[in-house]
């Protein structure tokens, strides 16, 4: 069995609302979760093709930034996928990262 | 600001002291935090920056500014104003990550300010150095979290509905072996890059504003939850924008001339928001007290009250919510209260009247008239204010 971290770290302030991540196998949803902020993540067990999306706010700030970077030691990325790390200085962003494990 | 302002004063009394109405010209060139002009309907993550008066945004910024005061005159200066938190976020980029940014409370509420004096030669002429500290900044949006309250529900209900949405486009192009075929890609990363664009730039808004070929996985009650969120937000931030604001300048002028101390002031200011309607309604009070050194016969220090009430209206505003005129109306009591001149009165009341134009995105036309409630006189004063934020890469 795999695993994976995924980490989120905002920047610039807080974001206004709760941060929300979804980990899918086909449509099925394994894990949903909101966040307040910057986190870690461990994803364990894994087996299999998976979709993990992370989207939010960015605080509302002129130096807002979010960065979204997933450790791929164990896992294997689809070509699909957003960049590793991701980097969202917009108003809010939906990542989405497609991997085997 | 406090000396730009009392340097007005002071230039009134030695230029302009005819009855009527007379014009003093003035530039000076403002970096002032600015956020993006949309329609409020494409809009819904807005910030309160978003919503600041022109009032509001001259008592306290977050950013630099640099300007030059009186170019064409005799005391021609060279201002410089930064807040703490962004000096010291460039020495450490990791004091922006959320959980620092949040305990750099008196950083991100201090700013202070240096203003190099130049003669017409443009010699060094003196250096006026000083602070402002926002002592209670309700305002502050950078860290305002609606975490786990109704609002958040709302929209983290519809983030899942955004990301569920996701999920299900993609799979629905997926072949049999689970991998998006070639045939399809270029519509999968088209329709992504489009959903990353109207997040970027409009936030999580309607339906109607994603692609069509995605748009029909989307959740028929998403455009609800987001409509309800958005009500929720828009109030909050509206109770935010008319939070108080106290702010203490203190600032001193040292002269080369005298190798010493020359004037030192300090000032108070309170904003409140009033609740109205319209909510853009504004009271404002100000009091300042000056130290100045003034050579008539010999060196006299010279201490001067200053005080001032009124409200700010903004009178017209965009549609994405942002004031494009402003008026203020206040009195002004002004009282020496040592080393009064010979034939000066101690105690001046004025009625004062602020009107503010918008002229650009980041560019003010601030009208000031004064009136001497003693000797019925007029002064009439036109500044331009220009923001260095129009040069900034907006979001």
């Amino acid at each position: 069995m795999a695993k994976t971290v995924l980490k989120v770290r905002v920047f610039g302030g807080t974001p206004p609302f709760s941060l929300k991540v979804m980990l899918f196998k086909g449509e099925e949803v394994i894990k949903n979760l909101g966040k307040p902020g910057s986190f870690d993540l461990t994803l364990d067990d894994l087996s299999g093709n998976y979709s993990l999306l992370v989207s939010g706010p960015n605080p509302l700030s002129a130096d807002k930034k979010t960065v979204i970077s997933l450790e791929t030691y164990e896992i294997k990325l689809s070509p699909d996928s957003d960049p590793n790390p991701a980097t969202r200085t917009g108003k809010a962003y939906l990542v989405q990262y497609f991997f085997t494990a | 600001m406090t000396n730009k302002y009392m340097g007005r004063v002071i230039a009134a009394a030695g230029l302009v002291m005819l009855p009527g109405f007379t014009m003093l010209a003035q530039v000076s060139l403002k970096n002032i935090a600015s956020a993006d002009a949309k329609k409020q309907s494409e809009n819904n993550v807005r910030t309160v920056n978003d919503l600041k008066t022109g009032n509001w945004q001259n008592v306290i910024s977050s950013f630099l500014q640099l300007s030059f005061t009186d170019l064409a005159g005799d005391n021609k200066a060279l201002n410089f104003k930064a807040g703490l938190f962004a000096l010291k976020a460039k020495a450490d980029s990791n004091l922006l990550l959320d959980h620092n940014y949040v305990r750099q409370k008196f950083s991100r509420n201090f700013q202070f300010d240096f203003s190099l004096k130049l003669d017409t030669g443009y010699h060094f002429k003196g250096l006026q150095a000083g602070f402002t500290w926002a002592i209670i900044n309700k305002r502050d949006s950078t860290v305002i979290s609606f975490a786990n309250t109704a609002l958040d529900n709302y929209y983290s209900a519809a983030q899942e509905a955004l990301q569920i949405a996701a999920v299900r486009f993609r799979n629905s192009l997926l072949d049999a072996g689970g991998a998006i075929p070639a045939a399809k890609q270029g519509l999968f990363n088209e329709v992504k890059a489009k959903i990353n664009k109207v997040l970027d730039e409009k936030g999580f808004v309607a339906k109607a504003s994603y692609p069509a070929e995605f748009q029909p996985f989307l959740d028929d009650s998403f455009n609800k939850k987001l409509e309800i969120a958005d009500s929720l937000f828009a109030g909050e931030l509206a109770k935010v924008r008319i939070a108080p604001l106290l702010t203490l300048s203190v600032n001193s002028t040292f002269q080369n001339k005298d190798r010493a101390f020359s004037n030192g002031a300090a000032r108070v200011v309170y904003l409140q928001g009033i609740k109205t309607k319209r909510s853009k309604t504004e009271l404002d009070i100000r009091s300042s007290l000056t130290i100045k050194d003034t050579l008539v016969v010999t060196t006299q220090r010279r201490s001067n009250f200053n005080t001032s009430a009124g409200i700010n209206f903004a009178l017209l505003e965009s549609g994405t919510g942002k004031s494009i005129v402003e008026f203020k109306p206040y009195f002004e009591y002004n009282s020496i209260l040592s080393k009064l001149y010979s034939g000066e009165k101690k105690d001046v009341f004025m009625a004062i009247a602020d009107l503010r134009i918008r002229v650009f995105e980041n560019f003010w036309l601030p009208f000031t008239l004064k009136y001497d409630l003693d000797k019925g006189r007029f002064f009439g004063f036109l500044d331009i204010e220009f923001n260095f934020g129009a040069f900034k890469k907006q979001k």
